[in-house]
């Protein structure tokens, strides 16, 4: 066994789901455990900043994002792979996903290139290349 | 199959080692083809009054090296029973190179370590995984 904890950050994009797509066929062959991760930003106001999230807005965004990774857990259900999903609420979204493959002790991260953010298409995202130069373990971006 | 060809870039750095025996299992698993490439880096030595000779006489030596080195791997390999292409690459620019090789051998996965000789700062990724992981058009994945 190559890698035992598999930690996907998920943000419901095309990238992410050929990610996701990728981590999949790795935990078949190498028969892992696949954690599926998303942080939840809450809405960003130019007066306030992010000092008075609105728990609605929260909420309803929680919620599109269960229907999203629902979608996730019956396909690798169905191809026999372990599961687990973990939905936080966060504003440093690299720190959070480095502090949680650390407390999860995950040995692999696999992570689209590119997320939500961001125009420039050839070169990395900013959260991917973040999570690459500071993760303790190994990464690998899906293109 | 999801990774027929993998690509290890290789420089003798004891990350780069690790990446290999990383890349020995996963290849053993999806069944791929492994290729090992060594780019050694055509600096201009000095000053133009400097013997061009001499550099040739330099990269005569550090091929040799490198094949040293990729005998050692073959034997790792081989006993693992894993078929491993191995090849040497001359230029100037690293990060180029090799993103045109795994370009012309339809590479589907770069596997390399976080950093190797260059950088000497081990918190952060390397010069040559960033530029790879930056342009490359297949999924890298980086050893730490």
């Amino acid at each position: 066994m190559v890698f035992k904890n598999i930690l996907v950050p998920y943000d419901a994009t095309s990238f992410a789901n050929r990610a996701f797509r990728k981590a999949l066929d790795i935990a078949k062959k190498d028969g892992s455990k696949i954690t599926i991760f998303t942080v939840i930003e809450g809405e960003y106001s130019a007066i306030m900043g992010y000092s008075k999230i609105n728990p609605q807005v929260i909420k309803k965004q929680q919620n599109v994002a269960k229907k999203y990774i629902y979608k996730l857990e019956s396909t690798a259900k169905n191809s026999g792979v372990p599961i687990s999903v973990k939905i936080k609420q966060g504003i440093k979204i690299v720190k959070e996903i480095i502090n949680f493959a650390k407390s999860k002790k995950s040995n692999l991260i696999v992570m689209g290139s590119h997320g939500r953010t961001g125009l420039n298409k050839l070169i990395l995202g900013s959260v991917a290349n973040g999570v690459a130069q500071q993760a303790k373990c190994s990464v690998m971006v899906v293109k | 199959m999801t990774f027929k060809n993998i690509l290890v870039p290789y420089d003798g750095s004891t990350h780069s080692n690790r990446t290999f025996n990383k890349a020995l299992e996963i290849a053993k698993q999806h069944n791929s083809n492994l290729k090992v490439v060594a780019c050694l880096d055509v600096a201009n030595l000095g000053g133009w009054y400097i013997d061009k000779r001499i550099n040739k006489n330099i990269m005569k030596k550090a091929k040799n090296l490198t094949e040293k080195l990729f005998s050692k791997l073959n034997d790792a390999a081989k006993k693992k029973s894993i078929h491993v292409d191995f090849k040497i690459i001359e230029s100037n620019n690293t990060v180029k190179s090799l993103i045109s090789f795994a370009k012309s051998r339809n590479i589907d996965l770069i596997i390399m370590g976080s950093s190797g000789r260059g950088g000497f700062d081990k918190l952060l990724l390397g010069s040559v995984s960033n530029g790879v992981m930056q342009k490359a058009k297949c999924p890298v994945l980086i050893i730490k």
